[in-house]
């Protein structure tokens, strides 16, 4: 189901575009390759047999993120030249961010492997959705992470609201 | 020739670093957000994976990744937000610009 | 006829895929410099596609290819990707590629001073990629998304010039009316799904008639208004017009050959269904009766060339829509054909007008017959198929539409049609007389280069000798196609040569003198039959109004929700605090009054000794707070290096340890 190449192609692809959405100097480029990285993201998380989380993961990500990105620049960029950064290159950073690859690689090779299965049978929706829902599954975690997704709406447009001459601030 | 579950976790790795990189180097707080969100992809493939190999039946890592794109699209709406205010008081995006914590 | 499966075919739209892929993340020199790529990887598909052509004929009603790609299941539902060529989409796609190359080879000289051509050249491969991928599509999914991917193309390429405003709004125009038409896809796509849970083609049209009736309707008025809005038709033909701000070859491929026939293709391929419903068909036929006369009656009132050859798209796609209206997917997909070629012939010419004069205004040109014989002599072929002059392409095709207009014995709609003919020959002529006779008024005009007159005479031969394919392109799509009877060639000749009369006598001036009684109609068609006015007054202003009260809404009833509920907060902030003030305060106080003795005691003790001790503490930690201080930079960044590498340093740390 998922062979070597198919992970080879999409990890270039994801790996190349996030490196691209790093370097690009335009910052609404950057948003494209977020977007291509999303995809691709997806792509893999669809091989994986999660097919649910790859729709997801292209409506909030592709769809939603992205938009919501390209319209953050919209509101704070005045011109076209303000689109261009600098490139913001960082030693520390580097230093930083190969330190913590570096653990991470180290953690994953040396630990013993976590693999149980290998035969795999993907669960349809309809069971996704059973688990997703019943009581002794996940509804009560599911209804939380609604609730503050919620919270977290309202509170992002009270905050964009104008602020009035006169009134107080929010 | 089929791929294990270490490739993947690699793979998110190299995501999360990167991502990692962009969130403390870049200056402007919009393509800090956009790193946070690479490292959230980053999160939700690991997860993916090890729902894949380690509990396929269960689904455990397919809900969990569920949850984290929620709360991670909560952060951006939350952040996109900030930014904006941000600029209404300041005029600029830039990180550097805000420099109230300065003792 | 071929038993194995012909899976060549699958190159034709992945190779203007590739191209596009390829030069969408190339930097903007490279592609520019790359993009003769484009038109080669074009003429490629269409030698493919030619030669596919070829060996299939005469060709009938079966499958060279069938292709099912089970993309997921969802829950117990297959969504499968299908793929099926027949005859019919091996035809259009001959005449996509075909037009396609003609467009882009000519393109290479009309754009070689735009900064932006290799983007020119990456939106239209991917366009072409999208149209030939939807005729060869075999499930209505895949129509869909490549149907929205031809939007997405048309938006870029109709706002190409995006600093300007009228390229602007027009792309915003066009983006919007389509989508409004694709709702009625969304629909459409959702009662087929819902009555037999498939999108594939043959399956939809093998269950239909077992559907309920209600809901064969709701599909088929789907897809008639999602038809609508792409192909241009009464009432959502305004974005057409203005599309044409555009870049003219791209206007060429797109607005005129192509894309706003898909609508009429969809519909050909969907036509079972229709016939299910008769009312449907009739709206069709009334639709397109009703578009074909008013398009032609708007484009006698314009001067501007594009926009003379906008509203003549609009109206021959509604010639398609009556024939498709009477039933007869044949004389539709005939009438396509020819028009895509002759359609792309004029809009490619008159981009080397408009290049040769500077100008889109027929006022302003004259005389280029002497100055530009070659253009002339293509853009006269285009012209006069257009108005139906035996025997180029035009007169069969419209032939044809007319016969089956009569076979059904709809007169009036054939005397409608008739009247069409009259003013198409009228517009015709009189564009035709005011471009290339008369003085000249333009200096400095000669012929556009080799690049752009090979396009024009591909296109021009295809025009002249299409016509003898009447019979054969009936019997590839496994139909019966026509010769024109004696009978309705006499009357449709009648018609053109009173429609040319017409437009002389309007060129002469013959009809100035009811100018001046018939102002009103010229002010209505001035006015693009007040449909502009009509969506601004019906639709975007009650929008304005609607968000305008709903924001009132929001400022009263909403923030005064908001603020009751602070107001009440601070209340009892307020009430808390007055308690606090005096029954807390005066606790604490008490306490502190005692405290502060025993503290006067223990002072004494404190100055004399422990002082000296902590003194020199101070200074100490005083200067190694200063040196702290310069770590509080304010910025963000550092702080959040300072985190990472601090974690990064313990769980280096963790794993060192570990390991010993």
């Amino acid at each position: 189901m998922l062979n070597l190449t198919v992970f080879l192609v999409l990890s270039t692809i994801v790996i190349f575009s996030a490196i691209k959405m790093l370097s690009v100097r335009n910052v609404l480029h950057a948003t494209y390759w977020l977007l291509l990285t999303a995809i691709t993201a997806a792509g893999i998380i669809w091989f994986l047999g999660a097919e649910f989380i790859a729709i997801t993961q292209l409506l909030i990500y592709a769809g939603a993120v992205g938009i919501l990105t390209i319209f953050a620049l919209m509101v704070t960029v005045r011109t076209e030249g303000e689109l261009i950064r600098s490139r913001d290159l960082s030693l520390a950073a580097a230093i930083c961010a190969s330190a913590f690859f570096g653990l991470m690689a180290y953690a994953i090779t040396t630990s013993p492997s976590l693999m149980r299965v290998t035969e795999y049978d993907p669960p349809t929706f309809a069971e996704f959705g059973a688990t997703l829902f019943a009581l002794d599954g996940w509804v009560l975690p599911f209804e939380l992470v609604a609730l503050v997704l919620t919270v977290a709406l309202i509170a992002a447009v009270w905050w964009t609201r104008e602020v009035r001459k006169g009134g107080d601030e929010s | 020739m089929s791929v294990g579950l270490e490739a993947f976790m690699l793979l998110a790795a190299v995501l999360f670093a990167l991502g990692l990189y962009g969130a403390i180097s870049k200056k402007s707080t919009i393509q800090m957000l956009m790193s946070f969100e690479l490292m959230a992809i980053a999160i939700s493939i690991n997860l993916i994976a090890i729902n894949r190999w380690v509990t396929p039946r269960e689904m455990t890592g397919q809900y969990f990744a569920l949850f984290e794109m929620a709360l991670a699209a909560a952060e951006i709406a939350i952040g996109l937000t900030l930014i904006v205010a941000l600029y209404r008081r300041a005029q600029s995006e830039e990180v550097d610009d805000f420099t109230e914590l300065k003792g | 006829m071929s038993s194995t499966m012909s899976y060549y075919l699958l190159l034709i739209p992945l190779i203007p895929t590739l191209v596009f892929a390829a030069l969408l993340f190339l930097p903007r020199d490279l592609r520019n410099r790359l993009m003769y790529v484009s038109p080669i990887a074009m003429g490629t598909s269409a030698l493919i596609s030619i030669i596919a052509g070829l060996t299939e004929f005469p060709g009938g009603p079966y499958s060279i290819l069938r292709l099912d790609y089970r993309l997921a299941t969802l829950g117990e539902m297959p969504l499968n990707l299908t793929i099926d060529v027949g005859p019919l989409s091996l035809i259009m796609l001959v005449m996509v590629t075909v037009i396609g190359t003609c467009v882009q080879v000519y393109s290479l000289s009309y754009m070689k001073d735009d900064e932006r051509r290799g983007w020119y050249f990456t939106v239209m491969s991917l366009f072409t990629a999208a149209m030939l991928l939807l005729v060869m599509s075999g499930d209505l999914l895949l129509i869909f998304a490549m149907w929205e991917i031809m939007g997405l193309c048309s938006y870029m390429l109709i706002g190409f010039w995006y600093k300007e405003k009228a390229p602007r709004r027009a792309s915003q125009k066009a983006f919007l009316v389509t989508r409004a038409g694709d709702g009625g896809f969304f629909v459409a796509l959702a009662a087929i799904y819902a009555a037999c849970g498939t999108f594939n083609i043959n399956d939809i049209l093998a269950s239909a008639p077992g559907w309920a009736p209600w809901v064969a309707a709701v599909a088929a008025l789907g897809l008639l208004w999602a038809a609508m809005g792409k192909s241009a038709q009464l009432p959502l033909s305004v974005w057409l017009p203005d599309a044409m701000a555009g870049p003219t070859p791209g206007s060429a491929l797109i607005h005129a050959a192509t894309m706003v026939a898909a609508g009429v293709f969809m519909v050909a391929r969907m036509l079972p269904l229709f016939e299910l419903t008769p009312f449907v068909l009739t709206i069709t036929l009334w639709i397109g009766v009703a578009t074909a006369l008013f398009g032609a009656i708007l484009a006698c009132f314009q001067n501007d060339i594009k926009k003379v050859l906008a509203y003549s798209t609009i109206s021959q796609l509604g010639v398609m829509f009556v024939a498709l209206g009477v039933g007869s997917a044949l004389a539709a997909l005939f009438h396509l054909y020819t028009h895509a070629f002759f359609k792309a012939l004029l809009f490619l010419g008159a981009g080397s007008i408009i290049h040769a004069t500077h100008t889109q205004d027929t006022r302003k040109m004259g005389g280029l017959a002497q100055k530009m014989p070659l253009t002339t002599v293509c853009f006269t072929i285009g012209a006069f198929a257009l108005a139906g002059v035996a025997p180029l392409t035009g007169f069969f095709s419209k032939d044809e539409v007319f016969a089956v207009i009569k076979y059904a014995s709809n007169y009036p709609a054939l005397v409608l049609a008739c009247a069409m003919g009259v003013t198409t020959s009228l517009y015709v002529t009189k564009m035709w007389l005011r471009v290339f006779f008369g003085k000249a008024k333009t200096p400095h005009v000669h012929e556009g280069g080799i690049l752009e007159l090979a396009p024009l005479g591909v296109l021009a031969a295809a025009t002249l000798f299409g016509g003898i394919s009447t019979r054969a392109f009936g019997d590839y799509i496994g139909d019966i196609g026509v010769w024109p009877s004696w009978y309705m060639a006499t009357i449709s000749t009648c018609v053109t040569l009173a429609g040319a009369t017409l437009g002389y006598l309007a060129v002469r001036g013959k009809f100035d003198r009811f100018k001046e009684p018939l102002r009103f109609v010229g002010a209505i068609m001035d006015n693009k039959l007040y449909l502009d006015a009509f969506y601004d007054n019906v639709i975007i202003k009650p929008y304005f109004i609607v968000s305008d009260l709903l924001w009132k809404f929001d400022e009263v009833v909403v923030d005064g929700i908001v603020n009751g509920v602070v107001a009440l907060y601070r209340r009892l902030t307020r009430l808390t605090w007055r308690f606090d003030e005096v029954v807390v305060d005066g606790a604490v106080n008490g306490t502190a009054a005692a405290y502060l003795e025993v503290t006067e005691a223990s002072r004494i003790i404190d100055e004399s000794i422990i002082d000296g001790a902590v003194n020199s503490s101070a200074t100490l930690s005083q200067r190694f707070g200063t040196l702290l201080r310069k770590a509080q930079t304010g910025k963000l960044q550092t702080y959040q290096r300072l985190a990472i590498g601090g974690l990064v340093l313990v769980l280096v740390l963790v794993v060192v340890l570990k390991g010993m």
